[in-house]
Order: C-alpha cells, then structure tokens, then sequence
C-alpha cells in the first residue's frame, strides 16, 4: 500500500510592523516601547534636520538669521516643543529601560503563585514615577515656551 | 566585536547624551529656565552668541563629542529597527555596512561647520 | 481564577466566532460563528469540543491534558493568547468570543499552529544541563548538590511548558523570524543560573549576536500574558546582565555544583523477624 505524504500547507501568521503597534490588549509597558521607538525615529529625523540648518552658519550672519527668524515662527515653535516632548519622553524612558534592562529594577525571580504578577507589574510604580517626571518636566519646558 | 560590544557603547552613549542633551536644550530653548537659576546667557541661537561658542576649542571639542555619541546612538537605533523587519539577507547585509558609512558621512559633514568656523 | 467579590455573569447567547482555515483550499482563513450552550464553569476549550462533538467535526485545534499543563491550547482569545483550557468564558464577560490561531506561527490549519520554530529555536540554545564529565550526566553515580537559594534563582523559569504564547505576544517576534524570541532566551537563563551547569560560554554565545538577545526591548508582553507566570522578560534582563558582565569581565565563574555520592554506610537495620516462609528441602 502507497502512503502519500501531502507536504504541509501553512498559511504564513505573523502580525508585522502593524504587531510592533498593536497586538491585542496588552498592559502600558508594551505601548511605551512603541513609543521610544516612534520618539527615537522622530529625534533622529530631527536631528538630520539640525545638522542641515547648522548649515547655514557658512552664509555669515544674515543667512544664519534669515533662518533662526523663520523658526520663530509659532508654527515651528509648536514643532520645536513636541521635539523637546519627544527628548524627553525618550530619555528618561530611556534611563529606566537601561536600569531595568540590566535587571536592577526588577524583582528578584520567585516561585510563580497564582494569580501572577510578573516583575514588571510588580515594578509598576517605577513606571508611573518616570510618568510624572516627564509630566513635570513637559509642563516646565510648555511654561517656558508660553512666557 | 561582537552584538555585546556595540549594544554596551549604545547604552553608554545613551547615558552621556542625556546629560548632554539636556544642558543643551536648557541652553538653546529654556532661557526663563536659565534667568530662575541666575544664568543670564541672552539669545543663544544668535549670531554673536554662536560665533562665541565657535571661537572657543572647548566648545568645539563638546560638540564634536556631542555629534559622535548621538549619531552613534541614532544610527545603532536605526539599524536594530531595520534588521528587525522580515527583509532577505541581502538587504540586511547592505543595512549592516550601508548604516555606519552613511553616519560616518554625517558625521563628517557635521563636525566640517564648528572646525570650518573655529579655524 | 475569578475577582473576589464579582458578580456571576451568565451570557444571553454564547457564540464563539472561530477562525477557519483550509490548508489545501484556496482561502484565506476565514471566521465561522457557532451557538454554544453556556454551562457555569466552562472553559473557552469545552466550548470548542461541544463544537467538534455536536456541530462541526472537521473543528481543528491541539488539545491534550485539559489542565493548563501540557501547553497544546495556546490560542488568541478576544485578541489575547490564553490557553484555552485555562481560560473560564465567565472570566472573559463577553458573549462573543473571536477565537483564532496564536499570531507570529504559521497556521497549520484553523486554530493550529506551526510551532516548529519554537522548538528550532529551543534546542538552538541546547536546553539540558551541560557538564565538562558528560559521562556522570548520561550515567549518573550520584546527584549534583543544590541549595534551596540556587534553586530559586532559576526555579520560576524551569516551569515553561513551551506553549509558544510568549513568542505570540512578543513585538520583535512579530516581524523577525531569526529572532531567538522569548521562550528560548529565558531558557538559555534557565540553565545558565543553574548552578549544576557548566555550559555557560556555550549558552552565551548562543544569545549575543544580532538577532539574539539585544533584539528584547523590554515590551513584557510576553510576561503579562505567560498562562504559567514564568515571566520570561524577567529571565532574558538578568541574563543580558549575565552576558554584559562577560563582555566586561567582571563576571565571576562559580564552581558548578559538586558531585554527592549516595551514603556508602548501610543504616543498621532495625530487628524485624525474617517473613519469608522457607522451605525445607526435606518434605515428609
């Protein structure tokens, strides 16, 4: 008797880009590194920006301030400030992820009890601790754009 | 040098422009920030006030620092974020020569316009 | 498994909406809806064998210990993965429940999926105890001492089931197939803190290159929706510490736990009378 073997037929699942933004209902951690991500590509977009104004320092004077009066314009000071909103964003996110990547604010591994909270849940606090900084912060930097 | 290395040199980096970038966004943007701590430094996106940094080796050393660490940090960043998407193999070998030798070039341009006005 | 202090909650009508798919037809994989009687109690996968037993039985879905051990039943369950027959429907408060296969596998067909790179990637990082005298490991003379202290350092990681809901949940998974994801890196930490290991230059090798441990950005996905709590997230940072201290070198190597030789004294036997009956070799 002949037994054939039907090689396997799968249909590829994978979520993509689109499971780098959403996947399900997960908890904040998972969409804060959706945003350090965003923030980070948004800085260094700004930052290829930055290098090309810098630039304009070899027109002298009158081309250096032809361009610094064009970014005081409302329009770009409302760019400059969700720039500075997203440095800040990142880098106190950044100095947690640093912290907590290298497991110094994690628990210490214990055996699972139900109902289970992992050490990121249980390090939620640190979390909401950098949240307010970069509330505080965003709010010292808008008070001063504002004055 | 392994994935260690560059990842320990990225997170070092990360370390040193927040304390960096920090002073230096105080400095260009937040003078109200500046006068409550007593530091009364004028406009410092003005010419005269740049042309004073640019004279100064100190502030071109920072700069030039400042410029390497984060577009090393950027690049790397970008580069982790690239070989993440479900490209062939080709593609993520020409990101992984292909990204350093732009940053380099960026680099270069860079840290061409503080020496350019400091000599 | 429920909220102290929560009312019951019956649904009016329970339909489970549960992903289709054929693999040798030329769809895409498609949502069938199918009326399920509610019973208090029932879990997500009882449901599932109602559908197979009395509506539809060409239902596929990987089902085995019913009990939240063996790891078959991952599934997305109202776009989150649970193990279905860890997963009361009264504990989900919704009358409808979508139903399809873990995302990040390829779909074998309907609500199974291809795990195959789970496993590759499982043995990639050589999951078994590595000792310099392999000899003692396959024919053990004694046991390798461990204290309660060396236990837990790597106790939580060691009750993965391999149920592949960790790499469902995991953002770079999503997009990297070379990505060693979560389950395989807590793994690798699960043997590299065991202090009966030696195989810890192996190991880290294994997980500092491109697509290995550095790719985890801390999203904790995995850990948040880990049906056993081993916390994957939790074991891939402690073992990025482990390998950044190599690259320092301030890693210190520890002894890997000794060899302990069963007593060789006899205990003094206590004087119970001789039970067995003894025949005389003289019958008469």
């Amino acid at each position: 008797m002949k037994v054939s073997v039907r090689k396997r037929n799968t249909m590829e699942n994978y979520l993509g880009i689109k499971g780098w933004v959403w996947a399900g209902w997960y908890r904040l951690e998972r969409y804060l590194y959706t945003l350090q991500r965003l923030s980070g590509l948004g800085i260094l977009f700004y930052l290829a920006m930055h290098l090309i104004v810098n630039g304009f320092r070899l027109a002298g004077a009158e081309g250096w301030e032809g361009v610094m009066s064009l970014f005081r314009s409302p329009g770009f000071k409302v760019g400059e400030y969700l720039v500075i909103a997203a440095a800040i964003f990142h880098g106190l996110n950044g100095i947690r992820l640093i912290l907590q990547e290298l497991g110094f604010l994690l628990a210490r591994p214990k055996p699972p009890v139900y109902p289970y909270r992992d050490s990121l849940r249980r390090r939620r606090p640190i979390v909401l601790a950098m949240g307010a900084l970069v509330i505080v912060f965003l709010l010292v930097v808008l008070i001063d754009f504002v004055i | 040098m392994r994935e260690s290395h560059y990842w320990l040199l990225f997170q070092i980096a990360a370390v040193i422009l927040f304390v960096f970038l920090g002073m230096h966004l105080v400095m260009m943007h937040l003078d109200d920030i500046l006068h409550f701590f007593g530091v009364d430094m004028g406009d410092a996106t003005s010419w005269s006030s740049v042309m004073q940094r640019a004279g100064s080796s100190s502030w071109l050393a920072i700069y030039i620092i400042f410029l390497a660490l984060a577009l090393y940090h950027g690049f790397y960043g970008l580069r982790v974020i690239l070989i993440e998407l479900p490209l062939p193999h080709f593609a993520i070998r020409t990101i992984n020569w292909a990204i350093p030798l732009i940053g380099v070039a960026v680099f270069a341009y860079g840290i061409y316009i503080p020496i350019n006005a400091y000599l | 498994m429920f909220k102290k202090g929560r009312r019951d909650w019956t649904p009016k009508k329970l339909v489970f909406r549960v992903q289709r798919y054929e693999p040798t037809g030329n769809e895409k994989p498609h949502l069938e809806e199918f009326t399920v009687p509610f019973t208090k109690g029932m879990t997500v996968l009882d449901g599932l064998i109602y559908i197979k037993e009395e509506i539809d039985n060409t239902l596929a879905f990987r089902t085995s210990c019913r009990m939240g051990i063996c790891g078959s039943c991952g599934m997305l369950i109202n776009n989150f993965p649970h193990l279905a027959c860890h997963t009361p429907v009264e504990e989900l408060r919704k009358d409808m429940l979508e139903i399809k296969a873990l995302p990040n596998f390829a779909i074998v067909k309907d609500l199974i999926s291809d795990l195959t790179p789970l496993f590759e990637k499982h043995k990639s990082v050589q999951p078994y105890i590595l000792r310099s005298d392999s000899q003692e490991v396959e024919e053990p003379s004694g046991e390798f001492s461990q204290s309660p202290q060396e236990l837990e350092d790597y106790e939580q990681f060691a009750y993965c089931i391999k149920c592949g809901i960790c790499m469902a949940g995991c953002p770079t998974v999503a997009t990297d197939r070379l990505f060693l994801g979560p389950q395989p890196l807590a793994q690798a930490y699960r043997y590299l803190a065991d202090s009966r290991d030696e195989g810890g230059k192996e190991r880290l090798l294994a997980v500092d290159t491109a697509h290995g441990v550095w790719l985890c950005h801390l999203a904790g996905a995995c850990s948040e929706a880990c049906p056993k709590g081993v916390d994957p997230a939790l074991a891939i940072q402690l073992l990025r510490r482990k390998v950044i201290l190599k690259t320092i070198r301030l890693r210190k190597e520890k002894q890997p736990s000794p060899l302990v030789k069963p007593p060789t004294e006899q205990k003094p036997k206590l004087p119970v009378p001789e039970f067995t009956a003894k025949h005389s070799s003289k019958r008469g």
